[in-house]
């Protein structure tokens, strides 16, 4: 797998520690910031495979920017990613278009992918029966 | 992963840990000093083996002397303090001081950081609660005596009830009931609560000069301080002295437009009796003196005094009551216009620019353009705003201005007097009749003026209790805010890239079993840390309900709820932020208690909001027997509600389940339907 992957993150600690975490499991991170504005720029400019976005991104609401994201027509899938667990924002999260949530302290490269990949199939739909 | 850097990560983890375990206890309102003792206990647990203490600086000290103080005081020439800021003044230095030569560890200065802040919050917390006591007290105090006189009890019995409270709420213990002759210029001691230590017998006198507290009193006629009594003269100063007391405060009591006596306050010899004091003590004279007049109607003119006397009682329970403004400056004017005989009772508020407002009226208040005061009142009352004092204005003729503002509508006689609030003129109490009203209609207005003057200070008591309440409130919730704030962004974040960067560790190289096994044990640590601040931090405060409202907030609470719940709460909009944190935490309580105690097949949860307020009941079908207190938290509920000016019941008969119910008005100061005071 080659991965590009942008990080947008109010947390330097995170953008660091998650961008060499991923970068040794074989993700390219082509891009990382704290900033909404910049988030969109960098997705435009690098068109990357994924977008990792914290649902509280400081004064800037992650959620938002997810759905900015979409509505910008960037072919990066969306995962959520928080240090609160997901039973904590379910409500929040809903009808942000995002493929999935990860939190954070699960992040991995596998998980990314399994996300990335759930997302591809369900907007393949149910498709053909395969045989055998 | 190198040696040092596991070092590094245990000692972060154990900081965290200390830091939480302290920030549970601020959030739980433990006790100030146990606080403290924890704060010195974890920090000084961390930084060993140099040790940390707490140092309160007082006004004039700083930081650095204070540090460099304590370094010496410890034999040591190393010492590093960070300041604890509430209010944003310095109230004192969390101060580390090492027993080796040569720097404290690294990092030091941030560790301490962290517990100075904690540590002022738990500050702030206990001032709060202490000024909001004390008004609590106040309020109770005032409308214990006021019953006393509404009851016509005896002056004797008033002023004990006096002296009971002022002791009370003033902290003094020694408490003087004065009789003032201006003729003779005599004072005579009446009661004293303090036996064979005071400096005069029951009975007692003596002249006006001899009484260092009386002789602002009586010259101002508004309450005094006297700070220093040893270097003033005669025989009773001197023995005021000597029996070992120390400060005093008096205030006059004000009968008939004359100071008829006053009541005064003594400290023992080395305390500080706090600012404020004589004002205080003011609010009860002014009682007082409504029990004196009451008593002297009662001896002096029976039958047209009782009829006063009756009238006074009626009002006086209304303030005992604790009515509202509006019923007692009506229900005043209405007395006053029934006990005078006379047609046209007006009362108002004097402002400081010269403008008059009419809160009550014998003519009723009308439409609001008719909220004025009538010409020949308004000239009345400018009269008493520039004196003062009671007025009277019967000979218009000699007034030609006045008579060209009031017109052919005026009425032949005007007499006012003044409303006497807090030592400043607040209002006036006018009166107004065709023919010339009686010569000692000014002195029996002052009676009325009296019981209004003791309203107002419960009104504005009480307003300062419910301010006093919701800034409780809200300071409590800004501190669980920070700190849970203080968790995500620092704790939590920390604790995340380290688990990340193990992972990326073990990744990256091939390790020896033994290590592997080790940082296995450290990533469990690891995670299971981070879950139980995840726990914890999920109960301090609700990050859903500043986002996105109650709407989502209520929904996430009804999915995690153990018991099934049955939500309605659609079409909420976004209200005030204290009003929609009420309503999270009494539900959220409600479904906790129910979780813990119900044994429920549901809990129906319904939110109404519309333009009066918004009401909230929650209802389980459980075994009930809930109460307030008990650990139930609800409690905590209540001042939360009727901080906000809303009430609170709770229903829960044995056997047939639990029913809260409040509601909350939704303008964001619960005062604002009151009367313009």
């Amino acid at each position: 797998m080659n991965l590009s992957c942008l990080i947008v993150d109010d947390s330097e600690e995170f953008l660091a520690s998650a961008a060499r975490l991923l970068s040794v499991q074989g993700v390219t991170v082509v891009g990382r910031t704290s900033s909404g504005d910049e988030a969109l720029r960098l997705a435009e400019a690098l068109s990357p495979d994924v977008a990792l976005v914290d649902v509280e991104l400081g004064d800037e609401d992650g959620i938002d920017l997810a759905r900015r994201l979409a509505s910008a027509g960037s072919s990066a899938t969306v995962i959520l990613i928080s240090v609160r667990d997901r039973n904590e924002l379910s409500e929040l999260m809903a009808g942000s278009g995002a493929a999935g949530f990860l939190r954070k302290d699960a992040l991995d490269a596998q998980a990314v992918m399994d996300l990335i990949l759930a997302r591809k199939q369900a907007d393949l739909g149910p498709g053909p029966p395969h045989a055998g | 992963m190198p040696v040092e850097s596991t070092g590094n990560l245990y000692q972060l983890l154990r900081e965290e840990a200390a830091l939480r375990r302290v920030a549970m206890l601020v959030a739980r309102e433990v006790p100030q000093r146990a606080v403290f003792d924890a704060v010195v206990a974890e920090a000084s647990d961390l930084i060993a083996p140099a040790r940390v203490q707490i140092a309160r600086i007082d006004d004039g000290a700083n930081l650095d002397e204070t540090i460099a103080r304590m370094a010496r005081e410890a034999g040591t020439d190393c010492a590093v303090g960070v300041p604890i800021v509430v209010g944003g003044t310095t109230w004192g230095a969390l101060v580390a001081v090492s027993p080796e030569p040569g720097p404290l560890a690294a990092g030091s200065t941030t560790r301490l950081g962290d517990f100075s802040q904690l540590a002022a919050s738990a500050i702030a917390s206990v001032q709060a609660r202490e000024e909001l006591r004390a008004l609590a007290d106040q309020q109770g105090a005032l409308r214990r005596v006021a019953t006393l006189v509404a009851q016509s009890a005896e002056p004797r019995a008033v002023f004990t009830a006096v002296a009971v409270e002022a002791a009370r709420i003033l902290g003094v213990g020694a408490v003087s009931l004065i009789r003032y002759d201006a003729e003779s210029g005599i004072l005579t001691k009446i009661f004293g609560t303090h036996g064979k230590r005071a400096a005069v017998p029951d009975g007692g006198q003596w002249p006006l000069e001899d009484g260092p507290e009386a002789v602002p009193v009586v010259a101002t006629g508004r309450p005094a301080r006297i700070d220093d009594w040893t270097s003033l003269p005669g025989p009773v100063a001197a023995r005021h002295v000597e029996q070992g007391f120390g400060q005093a405060v008096a205030a006059p009591i004000i009968v008939d437009g004359a100071i008829w006596g006053l009541i005064s306050a003594f400290g023992e010899a080395n305390e500080i009796l706090p600012p404020g004091c004589e004002m205080r003590l003011a609010d009860f004279t002014h009682l007082m003196a409504s029990a004196i007049s009451n008593a002297q109607a009662r001896d002096e003119l029976r039958g047209l005094a009782e009829q006063q006397g009756a009238a006074l009682r009626r009002v006086a329970t209304l303030v005992a009551q604790q009515a509202a403004p509006s019923t007692i400056f009506n229900a005043v004017a209405g007395e006053a216009s029934r006990a005078l005989g006379v047609s046209r009772v007006d009362v108002g508020r004097c402002h400081e620019d010269g403008s008059m407002a009419l809160l009550g009226s014998t003519a009723g208040l009308g439409r609001p353009d008719q909220h004025a005061f009538t010409p020949s009142g308004k000239c009345v009352a400018t009269k008493v705003m520039q004196t003062g004092r009671a007025a009277r204005i019967d000979n218009w003729a000699a007034r030609p201005a006045d008579v060209q503002a009031v017109g052919e509508q005026g009425f032949g006689s005007a007499v006012g007097a003044p409303i006497m609030v807090d030592g400043a003129l607040w209002g006036v109490i006018v009166v107004l009749a065709d023919e010339t009203l009686h010569d000692d209609t000014e002195t029996r207005l002052t009676d009325f003026t009296h019981l209004v003057a003791s309203s107002i200070s419960n009104v504005h008591a009480r307003d300062n209790l419910i301010a006093s309440r919701a800034r409780i409130v809200t300071a409590s919730d800004e501190t669980r805010r920070r700190i849970e704030r203080n968790l995500h962004d620092g704790v939590q974040q920390r604790i995340v890239a380290l688990a990340l960067n193990l992972r990326a560790v073990r990744v990256m190289s091939p390790l020896p079993d033994e290590v592997q096994a080790g940082l296995d044990d450290v990533a469990r640590d690891l995670e299971s840390v981070l879950e139980e601040i995840r726990v914890f931090s999920q109960g301090l405060h609700p990050v859903l309900l500043a986002r996105s409202g109650l709407g989502p907030s209520l929904r996430a609470l009804a999915r995690r709820s153990p018991i099934p719940v049955r939500l309605n709460a659609a079409g909420i909009p976004r209200l005030s932020e204290p009003v929609e944190t009420a309503v999270y935490y009494v539900i959220s309580e409600a479904l906790a208690n129910a979780a813990k105690h119900s044994q429920a097949s549901e809990v129906s949860v319904t939110v109404v909001c519309d333009t009066a307020g918004v009401r909230v009941t929650t209802a389980d079908d459980g075994v009930g027997g809930a109460a307030l207190g008990q650990g139930s938290g609800l409690i905590g509920l209540v001042d939360r509600v009727e901080a906000l000016g809303g009430w609170f019941t709770l229903e829960s008969p044995s056997g047939h389940g639990t029913t809260i119910s409040i509601e909350l008005p939704l303008g964001s100061s619960p005062t604002d339907e009151r009367a313009p005071v």
